[in-house]
């Protein structure tokens, strides 16, 4: 019977729905993390009789046909890039981006990635890395005998040195922003990588040409929203629940067939 | 087998189609867009040459349903719901779609494309271009597009007189044979999707009756296989 494969389709997906969610729900204390949604689709229609045919020698035609459908599928997760909540953190490295743009990281292969998470620490040579020691681009180092660390709103960076009046300016950070966020590729450790589909990088001085704004001192907490994720979960769940019921329907319809004398 | 038997499984045939339709319903609860589906049942007539005419059931038609499905706030600005009658105008290779899926995304040149990639096309049936993406895109209630302050354009629901008689092509578009007409009573919504309209505790309810049914059906072939062997015993019996 294909309402039984038709219902394990609705399973299947009802289970991608839940592995989002609770991806979600596991990074919602994840600094920059931005949710994600799944978006599913129809599958293919089984024509029996087709609307528009016609029906007599006369020209009648049937008014609507006789389409069956075979289920659904997922179709796209995507990211939803809107503003997550400030905390402060007091922190001289932690920076927030308030608007659009993403930090612009260099990976060890030499590569660009692009994050929202902006808990950024000193390496031993004191450059500017993320958590994982990647280098912040463009690349920033602080001299030994800095005792402060100040990031305007623009992105320009400068230091207090010891004994000093003048703070001396270290350099400029600067932000990248793409036509199309959702279409970048995540590759884990809040990281983001360029495709075909998300466009080339823009690259701006933060505040300038549309570009977010800095926050020193403050991180940008994940944009889930628990309320919003625990309702989807229990709709999922509900969902999944129905289609498997179908299946038992549509075994017990069988059933029957096998008992027929 | 008699004719009992013919008429009954006709009946069972239709009614795994039924259990198709409920299954499929069923499983694209979360289908943003998705309209519901209903099996129209008709008889087929043969006239007997003694009496009154034999009524096999068949399938008539698929009815879809086209009420408005619950709508959901997302703050999505690409999310885009159509609150009334209408679809949204999508360019396919092969040809114009119609989609309730208000789900957008924007390519790498900036168009507003579905999740295919299918360009939306706005009222005079051209792709939508945001030349500096999102930023400051909003659309208003009439459809009226703006970005940074500028319009753009205008979005706007086309509308059929005939629904029941769009065909669909899977990923939520139909095709349709007629000319579409602006549907100008729909208002546009920025930041919300438009749900599946399925209602689970109708389909519940549609499956039980469904399998009842079947179940009734096979008791009516078994009765009628009882009489038959009863009336070939009782020929026997007359008979020894």
């Amino acid at each position: 019977m294909q309402s039984m494969s038709v219902a394990a389709t609705g399973m299947m997906a009802q289970q991608m729905h839940v592995e989002v969610i609770s991806n979600n729900i596991a990074n919602m204390t994840t600094t920059g993390y931005k949710r994600r949604r799944p978006e599913f689709q129809d599958l293919l229609y089984q024509g029996a009789r087709q609307a528009g045919a016609a029906s007599s020698q006369d020209g009648t035609i049937v008014p609507s046909g006789v389409q069956i459908g075979l289920g659904v599928k997922p179709a796209a997760v995507y990211q939803i890039f809107d503003q997550g909540d400030f905390v402060s953190t007091e922190n001289d490295l932690d920076i927030a981006v308030q608007g659009d743009g993403f930090f612009v990281v260099t990976l060890p292969s030499g590569e660009s990635a692009y994050t929202r998470s902006g808990n950024f620490q000193l390496s031993p040579n004191g450059e500017i890395v993320t958590a994982d020691g990647y280098l912040l681009t463009p690349g920033i180092s602080v001299p030994e005998d800095a005792i402060s660390i100040s990031i305007n709103q623009e992105g320009g960076v400068s230091v207090q040195v010891d004994g000093q009046v003048q703070p001396v300016e270290l350099g400029q950070l600067e932000l990248a922003t793409f036509l199309n966020p959702s279409g970048l590729n995540a590759i884990g450790n809040n990281l983001l990588k360029e495709t075909i589909a998300s466009g080339t990088p823009i690259q701006a001085t933060p505040g300038t040409d549309g570009m977010g704004t800095l926050l020193q001192g403050f991180l940008e907490s994940s944009n889930v929203n628990p309320v919003q994720e625990i309702t989807s979960l229990i709709t999922a769940q509900r969902a999944y629940d129905m289609n498997s019921k179908v299946i038992t329907a549509s075994d017990e319809m069988m059933a029957t067939v096998t008992q027929l004398r | 087998m008699d004719t009992t038997a013919y008429v009954a499984l006709s009946r069972m045939d239709t009614l795994q189609r039924q259990m198709n339709t409920v299954a499929s319903n069923l499983a694209n609860l979360s289908t943003n867009g998705y309209r519901g589906e209903a099996l129209r049942f008709g008889e087929f007539l043969e006239s007997g040459s003694d009496g009154p005419g034999i009524a096999f059931v068949g399938i008539e038609g698929v009815y879809r349903d086209f009420r408005e499905g619950p709508i959901e706030t997302t703050n999505n600005p690409l999310d885009l719901a159509i609150s009334g009658d209408g679809f949204f105008s999508v360019l396919t290779p092969s040809g114009v779609r119609y989609t309730r899926d208000g789900h957008f995304e924007l390519s790498s040149i900036g168009e507003i494309v579905t999740n295919e990639g299918y360009p939306l096309l706005d009222e005079g049936g051209a792709p939508i271009a945001l030349a500096n993406g999102l930023r400051d895109f909003s659309v208003g209630e009439d459809g009226t597009m703006t970005s940074e302050g500028t319009v753009i354009g205008r979005l706007q629901a086309m509308g059929f007189g005939q629904n029941q008689a769009l065909s669909l092509d899977g990923g939520g578009l139909f095709r349709a044979g007629q000319a579409p007409s602006i549907a100008d009573q729909s208002k546009i919504l920025q930041g919300s999707l438009e749900r599946s309209n399925v209602e689970p505790v109708l389909e519940i309810t549609r499956m039980m009756e469904t399998v009842r049914a079947f179940e009734g059906t096979q008791r009516l072939i078994d009765v009628d296989n009882e009489m038959e062997r009863k009336v070939i015993e009782r020929a026997l019996d007359l008979r020894g």
